[in-house]
């Protein structure tokens, strides 16, 4: 049964690719506020950006006080970091930059990357971030899920229930009919592995290693224990009930046991291993073919 | 607990269940290296021997198991259940034991766990209305990529 062709909003945003569908065109103002939302979330976040508040957090230590919409994003990699035993944390962003993955987009490491600082160069506590020293935060392991979960905040505050918000692998479905998604092949992007098929108000995420690769071994997910990249997978899906859960659990099924992201979190996983092999949870809404 | 004695056969089916956990334990981050299952299958079928000679030949019947397996944790259990008839498994089922609570989680987690090199099917083939992976990656990454290649070539 063919789906009805929505209405496609194409923009570009954070540097990705946006694309909203929905039943009916959005309308203008409310097109508007989407643009001022996501905006906002880049002058606070954004570290290829010299004004962002990242880029002040970088230059001197502190107390930060961040906005409400801040706190679920850090909230999540306060307890990410917990269960992944530092593997996953937003203290990468100096390395990351070192690595070559810097605000010019660079691409060439040096010589001697920065360390990842340690965990307890800064505190947490909603309100206040506070910062011992400079750090450069990158919030790139569930910064674009969050944002996708903001401007679909923006949208029902405009009384748009129904669309579907894909910003280049952070999807939120929420429009018609499941939504079938092929889990494209890290190694073929001419190929599937599998078919999530998302249902209204779930959020599919994914990650690979392999395209955004600019090196030997150099790829935008670190290992924040070692301050490399991460070797052993290659590919994750994610599927939750919000998006930045799913963006932030994509990020972490590279870097530790499914068994306890498992147990800690609800959501279904699906990712894929460099020499091929293919791990899933039992209940994940779709299939792979094995 | 009176069973059929197919020892061979149980042993076998034990041990290719515990094959699949390793395989899904074993795969993670450098934190759960030390979760390398260890053990044998020991199944606990009661043995009649007189059958066992003619091994291409199984009763039909149902049959059990159990193998363990070490873990951070401790010593977890699974028990494999199977149905023969007509000297093939008609139905195998895989019952995670483990009483800590992440072994338990884990057992749950992965019966259906991981398989093999997963080779896919040509995007032409699926009927989608999406596709998520790598191919949708930055564009500010993806430009310099082909600076870098152009640079490369100059």
């Amino acid at each position: 049964m063919p789906r009805p062709e929505p209405a496609a909003w194409r923009f570009a945003a954070i540097g990705t690719a946006w694309q909203i569908d929905t039943a009916e065109p959005i309308a203008r103002d409310v097109a508007a506020a989407v643009t001022a939302r996501i905006d906002d979330f880049d002058a606070v976040w954004s570290r290829f950006r010299s004004d962002s508040v990242v880029s002040r957090i970088a230059v001197e230590g502190g107390t930060w006080v961040l906005d409400p919409d801040s706190r679920a994003l850090l909230d999540l990699y306060v307890a990410l970091h917990e269960v992944t035993d530092g593997a996953v944390t937003p203290l990468v962003g100096r390395t990351l930059a070192d690595l070559g993955y810097d605000e010019t987009y660079s691409l060439r490491p040096v010589a001697v990357p920065a360390a990842v600082p340690a965990w307890d160069s800064i505190e947490w506590s909603y309100p206040s971030l506070v910062t011992r020293e400079p750090v450069l935060l990158d919030v790139g392991a569930a910064g674009k899920g969050h944002l996708v979960d903001l401007v679909a905040g923006v949208l029902m505050s405009h009384g748009a229930e129904d669309f579907t918000i894909d910003a280049s692998g952070d999807l939120l479905h929420r429009l018609g009919d499941p939504l079938r998604v092929a889990l494209e092949h890290p190694g073929d992007v001419t190929r599937a592995i599998g078919i999530a098929e998302l249902s209204h108000g779930q959020a599919l995420c994914a990650s690979a290693t392999n395209r955004r690769a600019w090196g030997d071994g150099l790829h935008h997910v670190l290992d924040g224990r070692t301050g490399r990249p991460t070797r052993d997978i290659v590919a994750t899906w994610v599927v939750a009930d919000s998006c930045l859960l799913a963006d932030g659990l994509a990020t972490a099924h590279f870097l530790a046991d499914p068994a306890r992201l498992v147990s800690r979190f609800d959501h279904e996983f699906v990712r894929m291993h460099a020499d091929g092999r293919v791990e899933q949870s039992p209940n994940f809404p779709g299939e792979v073919f094995s | 607990m009176k069973l059929p004695a197919h020892k061979k056969m149980l042993s076998a089916a034990a041990a290719a269940s515990v094959m699949l956990l390793t395989a899904a334990c074993g795969s993670g981050g450098s934190d759960d290296a030390s979760s390398t299952p260890s053990s044998s299958a020991a199944p606990s079928a009661t043995t009649d021997d007189s059958s066992d000679a003619a091994a291409s030949t199984y009763k039909n019947g149902d049959y059990e198991a159990e193998a363990s397996y070490v873990n951070p944790g401790g010593e977890s259990k699974v028990k494999v259940e199977l149905t023969l008839a007509d000297n093939a498994i008609s139905k195998v089922e895989v019952i995670p034991e483990a009483t800590d609570g992440t072994s338990k989680s884990f057992q749950e987690k992965f019966a259906s766990g991981i398989s093999a090199e997963v080779v896919g099917k040509s995007l032409d083939d699926v009927k989608v209305d999406k596709v998520a992976g790598s191919s949708l990656t930055h564009l500010g990454f993806d430009k310099a990529i082909d600076e870098i290649k152009a640079d490369a070539k100059a």
